[in-house]
């Protein structure tokens, strides 16, 4: 019984090990083709920051949805969608305004991989904006995912070559653009982080709303110490 | 347009990627599909960067180059499965384009 308890013991350590060894190998693929990008967005980060957005004007209501920030936004919705980790606020006028939480939680994969991971959604987030494939990769395997996502997810802000504004207040940081699309339609987009609950990013996004509102929903934004688990 | 075939067929690969939960509630028209099709091309960019090839040599390459890139090329293969990592293209793609469904399924989009 123990020589077959032993056995078990060293196949299952010989197994691990492999697992890491083909993921190490995996991702060591990755990192090489991402440390050769040519395209735009593999090398782009945010602007250097630019003073806090003033706070919106107009007729608010404050928004204690999300888990580590309260904010302010417009009045005059007419309808409100919520789905896991999702909210929009629909106005007139195809003007919509989205509030997202970006969590492990919230993908299930990257949950599973970071487990043993020492960064944060708001340091994967922060390397979305500051840094570039180019940089140093972690030296932890599950940081290394961590890392990768990241650099990967660069592509939804910085691929088709829109400057990203940044801007810092307390433990605060926000990253945001504008885009006007084919057709003419404004798309606004920022990604909220909050250094007391790194666990949790905000990403907002709006259509048909002027930059001007947008920054202020972004100017209205508080932190708090996150409530969930 | 989109037939009912094709729109049990588009909810059923969303539901994969999203989860059922969230599918559920999206509408399935021309919007959606678009977004879908956009998802696709750009998935199919990241898993190109996911791809094994062989490194390159960061020096002018011996005679032992190729046979050595090629053993470590077919180690590599048979001791993962890239299908492993390909959460690494799906999940920020999830995170990119869940507003872009969203906006599409409540007609928003444009």
């Amino acid at each position: 019984m123990r020589i077959f308890i032993a056995c078990i013991s060293i196949l299952s350590i010989l197994f691990a090990s492999t697992a890491d060894l083909a993921a190490n190998g995996a991702l060591d693929d990755i990192e090489n083709r991402l440390r050769n990008c040519k395209e735009k967005w593999c090398l782009a980060v945010a602007r250097p920051p630019i003073p806090w957005p003033s706070p919106i004007r107009a007729k608010t209501v404050t928004i204690e949805a999300h888990p580590a920030v309260i904010f302010k936004i417009p009045l005059g919705y007419t309808h409100i969608r919520s789905t896991d980790y999702f909210l929009m606020f629909i106005y007139g006028h195809g003007k919509a305004l989205i509030l997202e939480e970006l969590s492990r939680d919230a993908f299930p994969e990257l949950r599973e991989h970071t487990k043993a991971s020492s960064m944060t959604m708001a340091d994967a987030a922060r390397a979305t904006f500051t840094g570039t494939t180019r940089d140093k990769v972690p030296e932890r395997l599950d940081d290394r995912y961590f890392w990768n996502w990241a650099m990967l997810f660069k592509t939804a802000f910085f691929e088709n070559g829109v400057p990203v504004q940044a801007s810092r207040k307390d433990t605060l940081s926000a990253y945001y653009l504008s885009t006007r699309r084919k057709g003419g339609n404004l798309v606004n987009e920022a990604l909220i982080i909050n250094e007391k609950s790194p666990d949790y990013i905000l990403k907002l996004k709006s259509v048909h709303m002027t930059f001007e509102e947008f920054k202020g929903i972004i100017g209205s934004v508080a932190g708090k110490e996150a409530v969930k688990p | 347009m989109m037939d009912y075939k094709e729109k049990q067929e588009l909810r059923s690969i969303l539901e994969k990627v999203f989860g059922h939960a969230i599918v559920d509630q999206w509408k399935m028209n021309e919007d959606l599909k678009e977004v879908f099709n956009r998802m696709l091309a750009d998935n199919q960019k990241c898993s190109h960067i996911l791809d094994a090839v062989p490194r390159p040599a960061g020096w002018i390459p011996g005679k032992t180059y190729l046979p050595f890139q090629v053993v470590t090329y077919l180690y590599r293969l048979a001791t993962h499965d890239k299908t492993k990592i390909y959460w690494l293209c799906s999940e920020p793609m999830k995170a990119k384009y869940r507003s872009e469904f969203e906006l599409a399924s409540c007609g928003l989009l444009h």
